[in-house]
C-alpha cells in the first residue's frame, strides 16, 4: 500500500507539544497503527480522514499532505 | 522518535485465528486421511474430530478474551477503514482457493463417487481459505507496519 503522497504529520504532532499517535488517532477515528502507517508513507488515508486530520492540526489539507506523482 | 506501534487488536485477532487454524486442522485432516487409508477406525477417527473441532472453539474464545483484557479499549473499537481495506484484500485472496477447492470437490465425483470423499475436499477449501485470508491479513498488517 505505498503511495506517492507525503505528508507532516510527525512533524506537526511533534510542534502541538508532543501529540502522541494515540492521541491523534483518537481524534480522527483510527487506530494508531494506521496513524503510523500513514505518517511512514505506507498507506495514503481515505479524503475524509485526511480532512479530519488537518482539521485537527487547524490546517488546510495540501499543507499537511503534497502528493508527488506525477500529474 | 516514536516507538514503533505494537500490534493492533485486528492483527492480534489474524494471528490467533492463523495459528488456531493450524494447530487444529493439521491433525484434523491427518486423522481423515488415515480413515480413508483405513489405518484409523470410523468411530475413533469421529471422536478425534469432535475433540478437534472443540479445541478449535476453545482455543480460539481463550486467546480473542486474553487479547480483548490486555486491550479492551482497542477490541471494543470499530474497524477503521484501512483495517477494512486489509480484510476486503484478504477476502478477494480467499476466495479464489475457496474457489478452487469448490471445483476439487465437483471433481472427486468423478475419481472416487464417495460422499465422504467430496465432504472432506470441500471442508479442505474452506479451511484452506480462511487459513488464507488471515495469513494474507498478517501479511498486510506486517506489511504496513
Amino acid at each position: 500500500m505505498g503511495c506517492a503522497i507525503r505528508n507532516r504529520i510527525r512533524a506537526l504532532r511533534a510542534a502541538t507539544g508532543d501529540m502522541t499517535q494515540q492521541a491523534l488517532a483518537h481524534r480522527i477515528g483510527v487506530t494508531r497503527q494506521t496513524v503510523n502507517a500513514i505518517e511512514l508513507g505506507k498507506y495514503s488515508p481515505s479524503l475524509e480522514v485526511a480532512f479530519r486530520i488537518a482539521a485537527v492540526f487547524a490546517m488546510p489539507i495540501d499543507d499537511v499532505f503534497q502528493f508527488d506523482g506525477e500529474g | 522518535m516514536e516507538a514503533r506501534p505494537s500490534l493492533s487488536f485486528r492483527e492480534k485477532s489474524a494471528w490467533i485465528s492463523f495459528v488456531s487454524i493450524l494447530i487444529v486442522f493439521v491433525p484434523f485432516f491427518w486423522n481423515a486421511y488415515r480413515q480413508f487409508t483405513g489405518a484409523l477406525d470410523n468411530s475413533r477417527a469421529v471422536s478425534a474430530a469432535v475433540w478437534l473441532l472443540a479445541a478449535f472453539v476453545v482455543l480460539e474464545i481463550v486467546l480473542h478474551a486474553v487479547v480483548t483484557l490486555h486491550a479492551p479499549d482497542d477490541a471494543r473499537s470499530p474497524k477503521d477503514e484501512r483495517e477494512r481495506l486489509i480484510e476486503m484484500r484478504a477476502t478477494r485472496v480467499a476466495f479464489q482457493v475457496l474457489l478452487l477447492g469448490a471445483l476439487a470437490g465437483v471433481g472427486t465425483i468423478h475419481l472416487s463417487r464417495s460422499a465422504w470423499v467430496m465432504q472432506q475436499v470441500v471442508l479442505l477449501a474452506v479451511v484452506l481459505a480462511e487459513l488464507v485470508k488471515f495469513g494474507t491479513e498478517v501479511v498486510l498488517f506486517r506489511r504496513d507496519a
